[in-house]
C-alpha cells in the first residue's frame, strides 16, 4: 500500500480504538491486532502526531507503581474519523470507476 | 536483552533528539514493555518482540525531524573551543563540584557538633551532680547540684534543635545520591 495512504488509515484506526474508552499504548496495539499489525514503534509517532494535531489529549495515571499514559479522543478527533468516512465514499466511487475501466480494457 | 538494556541502547541511538522528546519516547517504550510483562510475557520475550532498536530509533528520529526536535549540530568551531578550553573549564567545574561537596560536609559537621555539645553538656551535668556528694560542705554541694542541673538541662534542650536540623537536612543526602546515580545510569522514569 502507498505509504501516505497507509499512514492516514492507521491514524484513523488508532483514533477509532479509543472511541469507546480512553486507551493506552499497549491496549491500542492489542485492540487493533485482529485487524492490522501495528508495532509499538509505529504507534508512537502516530500518537504523537494525533496529539499535536489536537485529535487526542493525553494524561498519566498511576498503575502498579508506575505511570501509564492514557489517550482520549477529542472533538477534533471525532471529526477526523467522520471526515475519513465521508472521503472514503468518494474514494470507493473512484475505485469502482478505476476497476470498471480496467475490466473493460481486458475485454 | 533486558528492558533496561533496551532502553539504554535506544537512548544512545536517540542522542541527536532533543532531551524532552527523547525522554518522552523512552517513557513510552518503558511503559509498553512493562505492559507486555504485566500481560504475562517474560521480560526477554517482551523486549525481543519489539522492533529492533535501529528501526525504532529511525521512526522516532524521522518524526522528530518534522517537528524541529533534533538538537542543533555543534559547529567545528564550538568543538575546537570546547577542546582548547579544557584547561579552563575543567578546573572550574572541578572547583564548583568540590565547593558543593565541602559545603555539604560543613553543614553535617555543624549538625554533628550540635549533637556533641548537647551530649557533653548532659554528661558534664550528670558528673557535676555526682560530684556534689564529694564536695565537702553544704554550699559547694548545692553549687555543684545547681551547675549540674543547668548543664544537663541545657544539654537536653539543645538536643531538640540538633534533631530538628539533622532531620531537615537528612533528606538532602539520598536526593543528592539519587541525582548522581541517575546521571550515571541515565535511565529516566518520568
Amino acid at each position: 500500500m502507498d505509504i501516505q495512504l497507509k499512514r492516514g488509515v492507521l491514524e484513523i484506526c488508532v483514533l477509532s480504538a479509543m472511541r469507546k474508552e480512553d486507551a493506552y499504548g499497549y491496549k491500542i496495539i492489542k485492540d487493533l491486532s485482529p485487524f492490522m499489525e501495528v508495532s509499538e514503534s509505529t504507534l508512537y509517532p502516530i500518537l504523537k502526531r494525533l496529539e499535536q494535531s489536537g485529535c487526542v489529549t493525553e494524561y498519566s495515571v498511576e498503575h502498579n507503581g508506575r505511570l501509564r499514559k492514557y489517550y482520549r479522543i477529542t472533538e477534533a478527533g471525532h471529526d477526523r474519523i467522520n471526515e475519513f468516512l465521508n472521503d472514503w465514499d468518494s474514494v470507493m466511487r473512484a475505485y469502482h470507476f478505476i476497476k470498471g475501466d480496467a475490466e473493460n480494457d481486458k475485454d | 536483552m533486558t528492558k533496561i538494556e533496551y532502553l539504554k541502547k535506544l537512548k544512545l541511538a536517540l542522542r541527536q533528539v532533543k532531551n524532552e522528546e527523547r525522554k518522552k519516547s523512552l517513557a513510552y517504550f518503558s511503559e509498553v514493555i512493562d505492559d507486555r510483562m504485566e500481560d504475562g510475557i517474560p521480560e526477554e520475550t517482551a523486549v525481543s518482540e519489539l522492533e529492533s532498536i535501529e528501526a525504532a530509533a529511525e521512526r522516532i528520529i524521522a518524526e522528530a525531524m518534522t517537528q524541529d526536535q533534533i538538537k542543533p549540530k555543534r559547529s567545528v568551531w564550538e568543538i575546537v573551543l570546547i577542546v582548547l578550553g579544557f584547561p579552563l573549564w575543567f578546573p572550574l567545574l572541578l572547583t564548583v563540584a568540590l565547593v558543593v561537596l565541602i559545603m555539604y560536609i560543613v553543614v553535617w559537621i555543624l549538625v554533628g557538633s550540635l549533637f556533641i555539645t548537647s551530649i557533653s553538656l548532659v554528661i558534664g551535668g550528670v558528673a557535676a551532680i555526682l560530684v556534689m556528694f564529694f564536695a565537702g560542705g553544704l554550699a559547694p554541694a548545692f553549687a555543684c547540684l545547681g551547675v549540674g542541673l543547668v548543664c544537663a538541662g541545657l544539654g537536653v534542650a539543645l538536643f531538640v534543635p540538633a534533631m530538628f536540623f539533622a532531620r531537615a537536612y537528612a533528606p538532602a543526602t539520598p536526593e543528592m545520591w539519587n541525582k548522581l546515580k541517575n546521571r550515571k545510569e541515565g535511565i529516566i522514569h518520568e
